[in-house]
This record gives C-alpha cells, sequence and structure tokens, in this order.
C-alpha cells in the first residue's frame, strides 16, 4: 500500500518554482530519506505532504486519499523547535498537543496521561515531564517534538532536519529510537542534509534538487549517478553498518 | 475604603473594571506568545473609526467599538496577505487609517473634545448600566471562550505547523482567537481608553511570564496583575485624583519590573 504519494507536483513560494513536476512514492512501511543540498525543496516537499501548503499543480496522497484530508494520520516535527523560552507549559503539557482525540478544556483524561507518560519513557524524558520546556536542551526539545507527534500514533511520521540540534553523543540514541518507532510498524519519510546520517538509517532514499534525480534504495545512493546531477558535484559517502541490510 | 463602594460609579467601575482585567489578562497571555502585542494597538486604534461613528450617529459606542475592533482585525489578515506584506506592516497600515477615519469623522462633526478624551484615555466612572450589562456579557463571553479553547491557543501558540499537520483545524481557532482579541480590545475602550489598550492586554501577560511557571499559575498571575493594576488605578484616580488609565498602566508596568526581578532573585 502507498503511504505517501507524489504526482507531478510543482510548487513555490514566490513566481520561480522550488520543485517541478515532482513524482516520488513512498510505500507504508518504508524508511524513507529525502536529501538534496541547500535550497534543493527538500522541507518544502514535507510541508507539502504535512498539508502545509497547497501544490500549484499535482497531486499529494497519503494512504489513498488527499493529504489535507489525513491529517489525524500525520505526525510532523518540523525542522526548527519553537524558541521560547518562557513558553508556559510544561514538557507533559506539550506532548499532550498531540493527543488525538485532543484533551478536553477541564484537561486529560487517565488513559491520556498514562500515554504521555508513556511516551515520554519511549523518548527517554520521563524524568522531565514536569520541567519547563523552556528550560531544555535542543536535543531534549527535539525529542519531545518527536514525542508529541508520536502520542498520536501517526501511521507516518514526517521528520524536518530532525538531528539539527542533537550532539554527535546523543545521535546513534536518537537513531536507534527512530528504527524502533519503524519497526513498530510506522511509515517515516526524513529529510536531512547529512547523507552519511541517511545512510546509516534509511531503507530507501530520493535526492532531489528541485527535481527527483534519484529514487531507489539507500545502499545503492552512494554509486548513484544521480547524486552528483543533484549536488553539481562529487559526494562521498562514508558508510555505516546499514541496519535494512 | 468600603465608603466609596455606597457610591453607583465605583461599584460599576470595579466590577467592569475587573471583568476587563481577567479578559484581558487571559487573552493578553496568548497575544504575547504569539508576538501580536502590536495587533491589539492596531486593532484599538482602528476601532477609534467605529468609536467616532457612534459619537456622531448618537448610537452605542460599544457595539460600533466593537464591530470595527473585529474589523480592523481581519483587515489586517487581509491585507497581509494581499500586498504579501509582513503582519507588522499591515498594523502599521490599519493603525494610521482608523486613526485618520476617526478624527475626519470627529472633525466634520464637530464633536467635543472632553467626548473625544474620553475615548483615547477611558472613562472607567462613566459607566452607565446598559454599558455594564454589555461589558458583563461580552467581557463573559470572552474569558469563556479563551478557557474553553486555551489548549488549542496553547497548541497553536507552540507549534502551529505542527497542529495544522495533525489535522487540528488551525484557520477555525485563528478565526475565533482574532474575534475575542478585538472583542476584549473593544471593552478596554471605556477602562483605559483607545491609547492604552495594549496597557491591560499586554503588561500583565508579560509580567505573569517573567515567572517562568506552568499555563494555570501564569494565566492566574496575569489576572491578578490585571485585577490590581486596575484597581490601583481606580483609587489612585478617586483618592488624588491621577488619570485611571495611567495609574492603572504604571501599576502595571512595575509588577512586569517586580516579577522580573523576583524571577532573577530566585535563580
Amino acid at each position: 500500500m502507498k503511504a505517501l504519494e507524489f504526482l507531478n507536483v510543482t510548487f513555490g513560494y514566490e513566481k520561480e518554482p522550488v520543485i517541478e513536476n515532482v513524482s516520488l512514492t513512498v510505500e507504508k512501511g518504508d524508511f524513507f530519506g529525502i536529501v538534496g543540498p541547500n535550497g534543493a525543496g527538500k522541507s518544502t516537499l514535507l510541508k507539502l505532504a504535512a498539508g502545509l501548503a497547497k501544490p500549484w499543480s499535482g497531486k499529494i496522497m497519503v494512504f489513498g486519499k488527499e493529504n489535507v484530508k489525513a491529517g489525524k494520520k500525520i505526525g510532523y516535527v518540523p525542522q526548527k523547535p519553537p524558541s521560547e523560552k518562557r513558553f508556559p507549559a510544561t514538557v507533559s503539557e506539550i506532548v499532550a498537543m498531540g493527543l488525538k482525540p485532543f484533551p478536553s478544556w477541564k484537561g486529560m483524561e487517565r488513559w491520556q496521561k498514562e500515554k504521555v507518560d508513556r511516551i515520554l519513557m519511549e523518548v527517554g524524558l520521563e524524568e522531565k515531564k514536569d520541567e519547563m520546556v523552556g528550560n531544555l536542551s535542543g536535543g531534549q526539545l527535539q525529542r519531545v517534538l518527536l514525542a508529541k507527534a508520536l502520542v498520536g500514533e501517526p501511521e507516518l511520521l514526517l521528520l524536518d532536519e530532525p538531528t539539527n540540534d542533537i550532539d554527535a553523543a546523543f545521535q546513534e540514541k536518537f537513531c536507534c529510537l527512530l528504527e524502533r518507532i519503524h519497526e513498530s510498524g510506522t511509515t517515516i519519510v526524513l529529510v536531512s542534509h547529512d547523507l552519511t546520517f541517511m545512510s546509516y538509517l534509511v531503507n530507501k532514499v530520493a535526492c532531489i534538487n528541485k527535481r527527483v534525480y534519484f529514487c531507489g534504495k539507500a545502499a545503492s545512493l552512494a554509486d548513484a549517478e544521480g547524486i552528483r546531477g543533484a549536488y553539481g558535484h562529487d559526494v562521498k559517502i562514508i558508510k555505516h553498518r546499514h541496519p535494512h541490510e | 475604603m468600603i465608603e466609596i463602594l455606597e457610591y453607583e460609579f465605583m461599584k460599576s467601575a470595579f466590577l467592569a473594571g475587573s471583568i476587563v482585567a481577567i479578559a484581558c489578562s487571559l487573552i493578553g497571555t496568548f497575544v504575547i506568545l504569539r508576538r501580536m502585542a502590536f495587533l491589539t494597538d492596531g486593532i484599538a486604534h482602528f476601532s477609534l473609526a467605529g468609536t467616532a461613528t457612534a459619537i456622531v450617529t448618537r448610537s452605542s459606542t460599544f457595539g460600533w467599538a466593537l464591530a470595527s475592533a473585529i474589523a480592523g482585525a481581519f483587515m489586517i489578515e487581509k491585507i497581509r496577505k494581499a500586498f504579501r506584506l509582513s503582519e507588522d506592516a499591515a498594523i502599521g497600515i490599519i493603525l494610521p487609517l482608523g486613526l485618520s477615519a476617526g478624527i475626519l469623522i470627529l472633525s466634520a462633526a464637530k464633536a467635543s473634545s472632553v467626548e473625544i478624551s474620553a475615548y483615547l484615555f477611558g472613562s472607567i466612572f462613566a459607566i452607565a448600566k446598559d454599558e455594564l450589562a454589555l461589558i458583563a456579557l461580552f467581557g463573559a463571553t470572552a474569558i469563556l471562550l479563551t478557557a474553553y479553547l486555551h489548549r488549542h491557543f496553547l497548541a497553536i501558540c507552540y507549534d502551529e505547523e505542527g497542529s495544522k499537520a495533525a489535522g487540528m483545524n488551525v484557520d477555525f481557532y485563528n478565526t475565533a482567537f482574532v474575534m475575542i482579541v478585538g472583542m476584549t480590545t473593544a471593552l478596554c475602550i471605556k477602562v483605559s481608553g483607545i491609547l492604552l489598550t495594549s496597557s491591560l492586554i499586554v503588561m500583565p501577560a508579560s509580567a505573569a511570564l517573567q515567572l517562568n511557571c506552568g499555563f494555570k499559575k501564569t494565566v492566574l498571575a496575569a489576572c491578578t496583575i490585571g485585577i490590581l493594576s486596575v484597581w490601583f488605578g481606580i483609587l489612585a484616580s478617586y483618592y488624588i485624583g491621577v488619570p485611571t488609565g495611567a495609574a492603572t498602566t504604571l501599576l502595571s508596568f512595575s509588577m512586569l519590573l517586580a516579577s522580573a526581578a523576583a524571577k532573577k532573585s530566585l535563580k
């Protein structure tokens, strides 16, 4: 079954298109990576998938439905975590914002509290649940956003540069966390400019720069001719153990 | 202190001031979090056009102020989208536009300067019974709506894109938010005046946010600061004859400084 499908999608913010005639298919259960140089339209592609922008032309389908009608199946983690240092909410209150159904104005029900606690444990933040969100480090904040997206039990998880604020020491733990989420049956689409990180993690990858230059198995990315076309020069990928091989 | 409550106008002032302070502090918390403080100023100034129309036509000033405040809020959004401008630029267009329209209407009708000044700086001691009823009705509506929708507002403040992607009808909640801001701004006009509206919406919430505590504690602190500021303004005005709006604003600002200092000393 197709989890996400781009059918000849063209979109731009001003007159010039950022992506042009992009067609891509992500199958259910895929761990799909989107790579490309800066300004290639990777984040735009993810925003379109999440229904945050309307394509100029073409169609985007999520589990066979138009993406704007599939919001309840989508979890989206933005590239830049909100940076308001004095945001008046605790970690568990932020995670609860991703619950479906949304908590009533009176507060969370017991099952909702338990679910939030469970997800926080999964991302390793159970001890921070009563901490004010503004007091967290960049890496912790990224995990909070991931927990917020996961607590709604999305079938399709869209992650935009999730390792941007994470230090190298935690990156491997974060990768393991993403692998666990994938193994539990969630389809993941991940955008990153970090080819090494990507080649380690995903099983399929698309290399884009306004259009699709390569789409196939992650293992063959390093040898692909298309990657040179997208970046405009040779690209060296340091290969890691590939969990899907 | 008790004897002043024997006056009808004082009772009305305290009651109206408290309702408006709570409504403003509640919605003000979200206004600050969404970095829309200038929006309330823009809406308030734009509502002079409606207030001026009410003065000239001798109709309900609150009704006209409410309609023009909500219209102003939506016009800011329309201008922003139509001309692809930033929000502050759109507010920068709407603010003088409403002010100019108001001045033109008032000068054409040769309105008295006393009447104009009452709307520019507030006239909390001149609240008529029917106006008090309207303030109570719309104030309660704004408070209840904000309380009912606060979780959605908070989620949108924190991560608008994530909320939209997860299927939340963000446009609906944004429209509701703008309407509540418009309603609250119109409520402020009688209490603090058009020029000092943002002191009731922005300052108590800003002071409470300095404390860096959870949402419930923050709004509770904001409401307390708002109510105390208005009460102080009324008392200062009664006992030492200073303008209510200005005294309210100065106390709000003192509380902002005090809460920032308190937070710093606790670190």
